[in-house]
């Protein structure tokens, strides 16, 4: 009686030291774990707080105006003129007379839209033959423009700094 | 356990006496020899350890001294739109520790393949000490520390610091500061961040959160920022002028959503911010802001009940005071209303203006408006008004066209946002804050009947024959004031040293933002044109409001019905 209890005892003893030291090696693990987890989370804000860095250091006004003026041929990004703000209720609505819209246009009444997209001609809603081959032709001349003029760095830029 | 309780039992020992004592009588002196040789193992293990202890000390502190020492964290500064101003960048320091540097030729050797400047026979010096610790190179990029890692070398290691970078450079530099090489803010808001959340000491004592310190939002606009300091800028350089300002408000809260003074510095140069040319006008210059008080002397004249916007007062042959002349500056040869003295910047007019209302009640209205202590803002670079100190005739005329009292741009731009809306003067603030927050604090310093009348007068210069005409801009209803000063040299006023300004709030029906600017010394454009602050001032306030309405919000309307004269 009195050694299979002894028995049991021990048994449960080897058992109990087993589970422990599972527990222990997977609480172990899991600190591990939890330690990377963690040098990896501090990493990254670190590494976004950097790129949130050069991001305002790219989006600076000044820089952003003198590029601007710069691409001014090819960009043709002009100031806002007061004349040019309104809001939703200003715009008049369109005359009665003009159809529905439903995707055709009355040759006969060419609208402000299609005269838009005759002007812009990349815009418009339906894909015209060779807008690939526009967009294709804009890429490059922005290309040629910043092989031709190059884009050195100014001498002051903080842009500089993170470059080293 | 019984069973061993049992066979230890005296009753059942007790027949077995005698072998046990004897065996101890005989294993005596081993047992002590053996005990002997483990307390000299023991004692061999004890002295090393504080041998070891002792040598780990010195090397161990220098490190911790280092880790303190290092550049503090600081909160990033934003925006009011959540751009970022100032914010803390990782850098990393590359330090040695002599002791374990094995051969110090061939670690400067192999350190000099990344950083050529350790050929310094100083670095050699200092890797040849026994030191525990010594700098080799603050502040190196995240590029060479890699590969001075990937080099392997013993007793060479890096500690991470802070360093304050500032993205947009010159365009903040007054507001935001600067800190020291330890990254402790010494002026701007970084000085005010640093008293207010006592970061120094929280460094110190190492109580950081460990997400860092929240961000700080200002009441700065970026945008609103940039343009004001580009244009002023133009303005600057167009003049010839020496220095410039430019301050935009919100005249409901008292935010500052932009404040420039040019020449300014380059944070990152912090040289260039002692230099005296480069301080801060705006909050830490006070100057004598000519007729722009008129403004001011309009509103105490109207606000007193003693003056109303029909009276008409003598303007012909100027105003004799005791040994002093004041005279005019762009004569009308006629006696003129109120609004006239305005429009024209009579200086008789609001001389006399003044003297009608009282000596005490001008003395209470300019204490009532601020202009005799200290503004009350955030940054710590504020100046001291001077005014003269015993009431007088000849000063209460003269401060009437605002001379003989000097105060800083801010200080009139303030006080010029309680003038136009509706008579609540409140502290500028650098930091966000709503109307009801700001109603909380204001005082009011003249009723909303006089605030309406002064409307109608920044409104009617701004259009024809006023002084502000090249200040509107279509759709905006700019309203303003000119103010063309004669600068103080050697004791006189000299006629052809100006600093002019423009005093000016948009859209004039419901006030809602007011920029003031500034130009010292401005030249003529052109040779033979005049210098006045209408023709250099007011066309640089209104192609800053040209270009920062759209961006404010603020609608234009072209249908405005024509200026009518307030009842009076």
């Amino acid at each position: 009686m009195l050694k299979t209890f002894n028995v049991v005892l021990i048994g449960l003893m080897l058992l109990g030291a087993g589970v422990v030291y599972l527990m222990k090696y997977d609480s172990e693990r899991a600190a591990g774990r939890i330690a990377k987890l963690q040098h990896k989370i501090s990493d990254t804000r670190e590494a976004i707080a950097g790129l949130k860095a050069e991001w305002s250091l790219l989006n600076q006004p000044k820089r952003l105006q003198d590029l601007v003026e710069k691409y001014h041929n090819y960009l043709e990004l002009d100031r806002l003129e007061p004349g040019q703000v309104a809001s939703i209720d200003e715009i008049p609505m369109r005359p009665a007379a003009s159809k529905p819209d439903d995707g055709t246009v009355d040759p006969a009444k060419p609208s402000r839209m299609l005269a838009i997209g005759k002007a812009g001609d990349l815009t418009g809603s339906i894909p015209k033959k060779g807008a690939n081959e526009q967009v294709k032709k804009a890429t490059d001349k922005l290309d040629a423009l910043v092989a031709a003029k190059g884009v050195e760095p100014r001498p002051n830029d903080p842009i500089n700094a993170l470059a080293r | 356990m019984r069973l061993w309780f049992r066979r230890s039992d005296p009753a059942v020992a007790a027949p077995q006496l005698g072998r046990p004592v004897h065996r101890v009588r005989l294993s005596g002196p081993r047992v002590f020899l053996t005990g002997l040789a483990f307390a000299a193992v023991y004692g061999l293990i004890i002295l090393k350890l504080v041998k070891l202890g002792l040598d780990a000390d010195d090397h161990i502190a220098a490190l911790d001294m280092a880790r303190t020492e290092v550049s503090a964290q600081r909160p990033d500064i934003l925006d009011r739109n959540g751009e970022v101003l100032a914010t803390d960048i990782k850098t990393s320091s590359l330090f040695a520790e002599p002791k374990h540097v094995l051969g110090v030729s061939e670690t400067i050797d192999a350190l000099a393949t990344v950083l050529p400047d350790m050929r310094d026979p100083q670095i050699r010096q200092r890797l040849s000490t026994k030191a525990g610790f010594v700098w080799l190179k603050r502040e190196i990029t995240p590029m060479q520390r890699a590969r001075i890692y990937r080099l392997g070398l013993p007793g060479v290691g890096f500690i991470d610091e802070n360093k304050r970078l500032y993205p947009v450079a010159n365009l903040t530099s007054h507001i935001i500061g600067l800190v020291n090489v330890d990254n402790q803010g010494i002026s701007g808001i970084e000085k005010y961040l640093d008293d207010k959340l006592s970061l120094t000491e929280m460094n110190k004592i190492g109580v950081l959160p460990p997400d860092g310190l929240l961000p700080q939002r200002l009441s700065i606009d970026l945008r609103v920022q940039h343009v004001v300091r580009d244009e002023v800028n133009e303005a600057k350089k167009r003049y010839r002028a020496v220095a410039g300002m430019g301050i935009v408000l919100d005249v409901h809260t008292g935010e500052v959503l932009a404040m420039v003074s040019l020449p300014d510095f380059d944070p990152a140069q912090p040289k260039e911010a002692l230099d005296k040319e480069n301080m801060n006008r705006d909050t830490a210059g006070v100057f004598e802001m000519g007729s722009v008080f008129k403004t001011f002397n309009s509103a105490m004249a109207l606000d007193s009940g003693k003056v109303s916007l029909s009276d008409i007062f003598e303007t012909r042959g100027g105003l004799q005071i005791g040994h002093q002349h004041i005279s005019e500056f762009h004569g009308k040869g006629r006696p003129l209303t109120v609004p006239e003295i305005f429009i024209y910047s009579s200086n008789t007019g609001s001389a006399r203006m003044a003297l009608k209302a009282g000596e005490e009640t001008q003395h209470a209205f300019f204490e009532k408006i601020g202009f005799f202590k200290k503004l009350d803002t955030e940054l710590p670079e504020e100046a001291v008004p001077m005014f003269p100190k015993r009431l007088s005739e000849i000063s209460t005329a003269t401060m009437a066209f605002g001379h003989g009292i000097s105060v800083t741009p801010m200080h009139t731009a303030i006080a010029g946002a309680a003038m136009i809306n509706g008579g609540m003067l409140m502290n500028p603030t650098f930091f966000p804050r709503s109307r009801e927050e700001a109603m909380a604090t204001a005082v009011r310093v003249i009723r909303p009947e006089t605030s309406d009348k002064l409307r109608y007068l920044f409104r009617l210069n701004c259009l024809p024959p006023g002084s502000g005409t090249r200040a509107e801009v279509e759709g905006y209803r700019v309203g303003g004031k000119t103010g063309t000063a004669e600068k103080v040299a050697a004791g006189r006023y000299e006629h052809d040293k100006r600093r002019n300004s423009f005093l000016a709030a948009f859209p004039m029906e419901d006030p809602q933002y007011l920029v003031l600017v500034v130009l010292d010394e401005p030249k003529p454009e052109k040779d033979g044109s005049s210098a006045v602050a209408g023709l250099n001032a007011a066309p640089t306030v209104g192609n800053i409001i040209r270009r920062i309405a759209p961006m404010l919000g603020v609608m234009p309307k072209f249908d405005t019905p024509p200026i009518t004269a307030a009842s009076n």
